[in-house]
């Protein structure tokens, strides 16, 4: 392990985990971000990181299941100790980041309490997180198809395939416009080899069983036929490339709306395939895991074949979920911010969204959001998300106005304090010390530099900082969403 | 890819893939650069208004002096001239003007008057509200036309303020002609030298914008009288 301490105390780096709780496999890497002031000499300053390295990899991990189909939270506690103690690190060695339960297993009844457990258990500013948007997000940044996508301009459909579902993200130009989720993977169909019978089908497999007869034969004892398991796998591959295409035919399977493409207005240039079956592409063994990863995998690689396709593999293909977790969900605030670090860190506020540029309405917004999300305000901080600020509207009187607007509901809300106010803009240092003038003694904390287009909840960790300076420290951000699937019926 | 390049250019206001016929820039590409070099000029040239005086200056009679430079011509000719001010305008400032303040603060036009009157209803405004938040106590706030960065520690030193702050127009380059900058010099004096000063630069809308900036010069402000330096010593403390 090659955690430089030396880096630690000159405060340049922050040790970021992943971990990702998958339907089938389970992963954890330790990334090194390391950040510096980006900003021109003598203009203020801002953090940026810099360089994002993958200090460890575990082995990849069977995700230990209760026979009913929960996550066994003891067993997963161990596996990220074991980690720990193999690399010899410390819970308080890692700074920051982030365990992500994603596909089938985010369907288990006891998803959400085991994360919020084994997040707290694996660092001080380990954030849980979930929902099939992030994790398509996560995927295509840990796949590289963003970073490739961003250097060389072209425009990428990642699918990520893992035992429980396929994430599509479409990157143009570096940024992710869409994702969507697929309930197909390669778990759907578990087998016995030794006694070469199938030994459990999915709900969703059986969801496709039950529309075509064809199929019928497809049931948990019986023995395994190669060949209908391969026409099962084909028909798996075309569903997953037709969703690619924007066309859906098992509407029950879609777990997030379909891809908006369907007319091809974007061009996509190259196709990258992640996840524990684009790994398996090149595995000829069909019984080499007991479930239809292999099967898939190869009916998957028929069907680009035959639609004379070209694709890539992303490398290190099975981890790209965690990879994404580890190096891609800390933002840096910008560096003129406000704050009190005694109120930080800060979990899973929810983000209200307010459009700024209509000020009086703010208040009418605020409080309609609250109602709507049935949010107690007087008990539960939220973080207020400023949008639609360019930067040529930043005039003094704009901001005085927008904080006294502000405060006042802040006063008339009873709300809970810290006032947390995030923006995109360069505002933050400015309103927070407006809004200073007005609320005495209150505790409010302002972050800008932050997008917060894809999510619901918003974490704040610890400052973190390049120099003495208190007037240069940033704030790691996570945004996030926390969407664990409805248990089924 | 040639949106990729289009998407390129919007990240820098710098003339990157403009293109040429035979070995000569594009007709469009000459005007633009004839149009911003002529823009900077001007901003070297211009003084500020009258209209931005009236409106700004007198409203709450601030004092508008001049260096030892006679007119713009002859500053951007001399500029030695624009470091200092006469002995008689030193005195009028002593009589009218508090003395023993936490911060001086001079507004000069230096290289841009466009820096000056683009900016500084949006960055005083925030400066000031900022000081009276903290209690820091400003004097009269003084315009200096034809004037350099050195300015206001003449000033400053006379009126016996920790600190002066000097708010001043950035030289203009071919992409932005109103950037405005600002020299903070903790006990200022003759014996200050530029590593003295602690400068927040690239104040201007397409930059660090002038109210965030207004915020940051005061938490810098505060920290300077805090720890009693400012420039490279500042800085040396991490």
């Amino acid at each position: 392990m090659s955690l430089d301490s030396k880096e630690k105390t000159l405060g340049n780096a922050l040790v970021s985990v992943g971990i990702d709780i998958g339907t089938t496999t389970s992963h954890l890497v330790v990334t090194k971000l390391t950040f510096a002031n980006a900003s021109l000499v003598n203009a203020a300053p801002n953090l940026a990181i810099t360089n994002r390295e993958i200090i460890y990899e575990s082995e990849v991990l069977l995700t230990p299941l209760t026979a009913t189909g929960e996550i066994a939270a003891k067993q997963t506690a161990e596996l990220i100790e074991r980690a720990y103690q193999t690399i010899g690190l410390n819970k308080s060695d890692i700074d920051t980041g982030a365990l992500i339960i994603t596909g089938q297993s985010a369907r288990a009844r006891n998803a959400e309490a085991v994360s919020a457990h084994l997040a707290e258990l694996a660092g001080s500013f380990v954030v849980e997180s979930a929902g099939p948007h992030l994790e398509s997000a996560l995927a295509a940044r840990g796949s590289q198809a963003v970073d490739y996508s961003q250097k060389t301009g072209l425009t990428i459909l990642n699918i990520d395939i893992g035992g429980g579902t396929s994430n599509y993200a479409l990157v143009v130009e570096g940024t992710i416009i869409e994702t969507a989720c697929l309930n197909v993977g390669g778990r759907m169909l578990q087998f016995d080899w030794a006694k070469k019978t199938i030994s459990a089908i999915s709900d969703s497999a059986q969801l496709v069983i039950t529309s075509n007869p064809h199929f019928s034969e497809l049931l948990v004892g019986n023995t395994i036929e190669t060949g209908l398991v391969s026409q099962f796998a084909q028909e798996l591959a075309k569903t997953i490339l037709l969703t690619a295409k924007a066309v859906t035919t098992y509407p029950e399977l879609m777990l997030t709306s379909a891809l908006s493409n369907s007319q091809g207005q974007i061009q996509i240039d190259e196709i990258w395939l992640s996840g524990g079956v684009a790994s398996a592409f090149t595995e000829e063994d069909l019984t080499k895991f007991s479930d239809l990863g292999v099967f898939l995998a190869k009916a998957l690689a028929a069907e680009l074949t035959k639609q004379n396709t070209a694709y890539k593999i992303a490398p290190r293909a099975i981890r790209a979920t965690v990879i994404g977790a580890g190096l891609h969900t800390i933002q840096l605030s910008g560096s003129t911010i406000g704050f009190s670090a005694e109120n930080l860190p800060l979990r899973n506020l929810k983000l209200i969204k307010v459009d700024a540029t209509t000020r009086s309405s703010v208040a009418t917004q605020i409080n309609q959001q609250m109602q709507q999300r049935e949010h107690r305000w007087q008990q539960f901080p939220v973080a207020l998300v400023l949008t639609g600020i360019k930067k040529e509207m930043l005039s003094f009187t704009f901001l005085k106005d927008l904080a006294a607007e502000l405060a006042q509901v802040f006063v008339t809300s009873k709300a809970c304090e810290p006032f947390v106010l995030v923006a995109e803009v360069d505002l933050a240092m400015a309103l927070s010390l407006i809004l200073k003038g007005m609320l005495i003694d209150k505790r409010i904390i302002t972050v800008d530099g932050i997008n917060v287009a894809e999510g619901d909840y918003i974490d704040i960790g610890r400052p973190v900082s390049t120099s003495a300076d208190p007037n240069t420290q940033s704030l790691p951000i996570v945004v996030k969403t926390l969407l664990f699937y409805k248990s089924e019926k | 890819m040639q949106a990729r390049t289009e998407q390129l250019k919007t990240l820098t206001p710098a003339r990157i893939g403009v293109s040429r016929t035979g070995s000569r820039p594009l007709t469009a590409t000459w005007l633009s650069f004839r149009a911003d070099h002529a823009l900077a000029r001007d901003a070297v040239n211009s003084e500020i208004s009258q209209s931005f005086l009236e409106q700004f200056a007198k409203a709450r009679q601030f004092p508008i002096i001049t260096t030892m430079a006679e007119s713009r011509h002859d500053f951007i000719l001399y500029p030695p001239k624009g470091k200092r001010t006469k002995e008689s305008t030193i005195r009028e400032l002593q009589t009218t003007c508090p003395s023993d303040i936490d911060v001086q603060i001079v507004v000069s036009d230096g290289l841009s008057a466009l820096a000056v009157e683009e900016n500084l209803l949006d960055l005083l405004p925030m400066i000031e509200y900022g000081f009276a938040l903290s209690n820091i106590t400003v004097g009269q706030i003084v315009i200096a036309k034809y004037a350099r960065v050195a300015i206001a520690d003449q000033i400053g030193h006379s009126l016996r303020a920790k600190v002066a702050l000097n708010l001043i127009g950035e030289r203009p380059g071919l992409s932005c002609a109103s950037g405005l900058s600002a020299y903070i010099t903790y006990n200022p004096g003759p014996h200050t030298v530029s590593s003295d000063r602690t400068v927040v630069s690239n104040i201007h809308k397409g930059g660090t914008p002038p109210t965030e900036a207004g915020a940051f010069i005061v938490k810098t402000i505060e920290r300077i009288l805090d720890k009693k330096v400012s420039g490279v010593r500042l800085q040396q403390l991490g």
